[in-house]
């Protein structure tokens, strides 16, 4: 009898999960035998997870509304590189840098989702390759453009009279760590809560959680999780797709925007080109699929992600001596997204 | 006056069907009037651009003509070729460091890779047969995937638990391969085999002549009974599965060929090279192959011969021509390469875009033919 | 069609296969005795150029495969040619180089030619 809800629950959580939390849980434990500070790695965890949470968020709109996995958050994150790089010009600093850059992103993502969700309307059923690609095509096209703006602040600008950006921008001075930094935890010297940026997550989550609450939130669901039905109850389906495809990319320009604040350096050019990646393994790890994705799908599968990010190189490096995290990163996130990708759904969708 | 009309509808007739072409490919029309205003404003001379297009075939045809039987058979863009690649630079590992020189070198590298080629293709088959309808972002990732693979058994494998005996080819720290590898072994073995001097440009002979083996090999392919069954495949998997064709088998086999040729299409194009980058060549074949051949004016659905030596002329002539073009209308090679980067992408999106968009229209189309009045009445009380 | 690809990869392993060959003209201790090195002596590989040795010179050739032909010339020291001599030979051990000794050859012995592997 025990084993049948062994069963069951192992058939829905599925294998991968537990087998990459199984893995997980054992880097930990294995971490104080090799000279790895456990308060050290799990510091490191939630710093990393905080960084990435508001970006994997940025998946869920898209998933609930049937547009798949967005792979062309690229754009979402082009967006907030132009606030990022519009605030430092502007010369802002602080907390208000922060929030001056939120305000410019979102009309640059809201106008960049609106497009791509109108390209997205047209091309149903093929949606995940053509993100794809018009993420890649985006990120191409601005590296033309961090070379041909006319931006003059000189932590952008390459030195000695050179033309266009930097390839990386430091924010320090502007909005290093502001997140993190409030409010933080620090017990010793390695053990430290970024608890600014966790509250920012879970505010975002919030954000999210009470929209699909409403109206348009459970409209948006039953577009995805049911389209015909959603048309003869009246709803504007492509509306809500396009909707769902701003959210998603005003998420992303947040997201990075937390992200980089964190990791200290804006990255423009080609830096972006593969960060949709990691977030769709994440929310996948967390266990949701190509059509239904929840907030705590978001949650488990960032820390999971990350954790396996973080203490991958230091345990294993010990170990083996040998510095295997880059290929095990490939192996772990493109596994679990080609995972996802094989599995036959219920609904019979297109993907 | 009748000779003014009739000389009025051969005119009409000219610019009409030269629109027609247009709209039926629009890809390759755009790519060229990109190519002539980008090739003046490079300031090379039409010798070295049509040395530079010669070799460039050459190298690079025989990988992008893998990629038609998949698409043949309703599989889309193989973006798995790029496992194919992997076997083919695992081979010239094995080549290299066993010291097997010439063209006996380079066949064996052929002939080694192909079990590997089978092998991934068989696994690529296997995992696309699951994810029927998605089969494009899967082989994409499958890619990336694979390369994880590949770099365990080539980063860390090979030297430690693979013996390696060439210490040449290792890394210091004892086990796995340089990050370049040179092919001196087998450089330009096939290019120089029958060198051909035409106006003071080399063709390699010998080369071409194996593409153009290649070429009628899938010509009288696509004529066997599988040849045939794999179109059907490609128009309809239903109705092929209902005409009792092994469906799920042969969308295997159409992989495992598309990956065993991009094998061998690798090992020509490093033996061309000269240099294997271990790490990073096979990773840009499969982007550079698929963008080709789109621009040739294939579709994810159809793709001809003609497609591709189109496409590779077009898209190398854009690369070459990119960044002392950027260089001298705006000052920076740099914002040419770029171009040349988003060129690339851009052109995949738009061609799939169009792909898409013609096949929803299709399906509506036949879904109103097939409902007629009813779907009017429902649209109406809709809206 | 398996058989035929794993023949044919043997078969090509086995023409294509590069060995470093080392023509060794010194003094060399045989089994009856020391086989001096020759004042000079002309060797040819195969069709390759072929390379002169003065006493205690070492030179080397690339070849591809197993079977192979050398001829040798020696003179004295007024250059008067003092012998010929050409034979086909086969690599038989498993090594990427071999010494071939000019003496050893001249003299006829049966182990002028082994496995060689350099010291590091």
């Amino acid at each position: 009898m025990d084993m049948e809800v062994v069963k069951t629950y192992i058939q829905r959580v599925g294998w991968p999960r537990i087998i990459i939390g199984i893995f997980l849980f054992s880097l930990f434990i294995a971490a104080p035998f090799v000279q790895v500070r456990v308060s050290t790695s799990i510091s490191d965890t939630l710093i990393r997870f905080g960084m990435n949470g508001v970006m994997v968020l940025a998946m869920v709109p898209m998933v609930q509304s049937g547009c798949g996995l967005n792979f062309g958050l690229p754009l979402g994150i082009i967006s907030g590189l132009l606030g990022a790089v519009l605030t430092i010009e502007l010369g802002v600093t602080g907390f208000p840098a922060f929030l001056t850059a939120m305000a410019i992103t979102t009309p640059f993502a809201l106008l960049f989702g609106f497009g791509y969700g109108k390209l997205l309307n047209r091309v149903k059923g093929n949606e995940m390759v053509i993100a794809t690609y018009v993420g890649f095509s985006s990120v191409a096209f601005m590296c033309m453009m961090w070379l041909l703006m006319p931006l003059k602040s000189p932590t952008m600008v390459w030195g000695y009279g050179g033309e266009g950006l930097r390839t990386t921008i430091s924010t320090e001075g502007f909005y290093l760590h502001v997140l993190n930094d409030f409010l933080a935890v620090r017990i010793g010297e390695k053990f430290f809560v970024p608890t600014g940026m966790i509250i920012f997550l879970a505010l975002m989550c919030l954000m999210v959680w009470a929209f699909y609450h409403t109206k348009t939130g459970t409209a948006m669901t039953a577009v995805g999780s049911n389209p015909d039905y959603a048309r003869a109850a009246g709803i504007n389906v492509n509306r809500m797709r396009v909707i769902s495809v701003m959210m998603s990319t005003w998420l992303g320009g947040i997201g990075i925007l937390v992200y980089q604040q964190s990791f200290g350096f804006i990255q423009l050019y080609m830096g972006p080109f593969f960060m949709a990646f990691p977030a769709v393994a994440a929310i996948l790890i967390g266990g949701a699929s190509v059509h239904k994705a929840s907030i705590y799908n978001v949650l488990i599968g960032t820390f999971l992600f990350q954790g396996i990010l973080t203490m991958t190189p230091s345990v294993m490096n010990s170990i083996i001596n040998t510095d295997m995290s880059e290929v095990i990163r490939i192996i772990v996130s493109n596994g679990m997204i080609l995972y996802a990708l094989t599995r036959v759904t219920h609904s019979g969708s297109r993907g | 006056m009748k000779s003014v009309e009739k000389k009025k509808k051969e005119q009409q007739s000219l610019p009409e069907r030269f629109i027609l072409l247009i709209t039926e490919y629009p890809v390759p029309a755009l790519f060229i009037v990109i190519s002539i205003l980008a090739i003046p404003a490079s300031g090379f001379s039409v010798g070295y651009l049509t040395q530079e297009l010669i070799t460039r075939l050459v190298r690079n045809s025989f990988l992008v003509l893998s990629l038609i039987i998949p698409i043949m058979a309703g599989m889309g863009l193989n973006f798995g070729m790029t496992l194919g690649a992997m076997a083919g630079q695992i081979a010239l590992i094995f080549i290299t460091d066993w010291g097997i020189i010439g063209l006996p070198g380079l066949f064996l590298a052929m002939i080694l890779s192909m079990p590997m080629s089978v092998l991934f293709g068989y696994a690529t088959g296997k995992i696309l047969n699951k994810a029927k309808g998605r089969e494009m972002v899967t082989s994409f990732i499958l890619a990336f995937f694979a390369n994880g693979i590949y770099q365990l058994i080539v980063l860390y494998g090979m030297g430690s638990v693979i013996n390696i005996g060439s210490d040449a080819l290792v890394l210091s720290r004892g086990y796995g391969i340089r990050n370049a590898v040179n092919l001196i072994n087998v450089r330009q073995v096939m290019d120089n085999l029958v060198p051909i001097k035409l106006f003071g440009i080399n063709i390699p002979l010998a080369t071409f002549l194996f593409i153009t083996l290649l070429c009628v090999m899938i010509l009288w392919f696509k004529k066997t009974k599988l040849g045939q069954d794999m179109r059907a495949i490609g128009q309809d998997m239903a109705v092929a599965d209902a005409a009792g064709i092994a469906v799920e088998k042969t969308r295997i086999i159409a992989i495992v060929i598309s990956t065993v040729l991009a094998g061998i299409g690798q090992i020509i194009y490093l033996q061309n090279i000269g240099t294997m980058n271990t790490y990073n060549s096979h990773e840009q074949i499969g982007m550079f192959s698929i963008a080709a051949i789109l621009i040739g004016g294939a579709t994810v659905s159809k793709a001809k011969i003609g497609n591709v030596f189109l496409g590779v002329m077009l898209f190398h002539l854009m690369f070459v021509v990119s960044p002392m073009a950027g260089k001298n209308l705006i000052g920076s090679a740099m914002l040419g390469e770029y171009f040349r980067v988003f060129v690339s992408y851009g052109v995949i999106s738009i061609a799939l875009v169009l792909h898409a968009w013609k096949r929803l229209k299709e399906q509506e189309r036949s879904r109103a033919g097939l409902q007629g009045i009813a779907t009017e009445e429902a649209r109406g009380s809709e809206a | 069609m398996l058989l035929v690809l794993v023949l044919l990869s043997v078969f090509l392993y086995n023409i294509g296969k590069g060995y470093t060959l080392l023509l060794d003209n010194k003094d060399i201790e045989l089994p009856g005795g020391t086989a001096k090195a020759l004042a000079m002596v002309e060797v040819q590989v195969d069709n390759e150029e072929p390379i002169e040795l003065y006493p205690r010179d070492r030179d080397m050739v690339l070849v591809n495969g197993k079977s192979h032909t050398i001829s040798i010339t020696a003179y004295n020291k007024s250059f008067a040619e003092i012998g010929s001599y050409k034979i086909r030979f086969k690599l038989r051990e498993k090594s990427d180089m071999f010494l071939l000794s000019m003496p050893a050859l001249a003299a006829e012995a049966e182990d002028w030619i082994s496995p060689f592997s350099p010291q590091r």
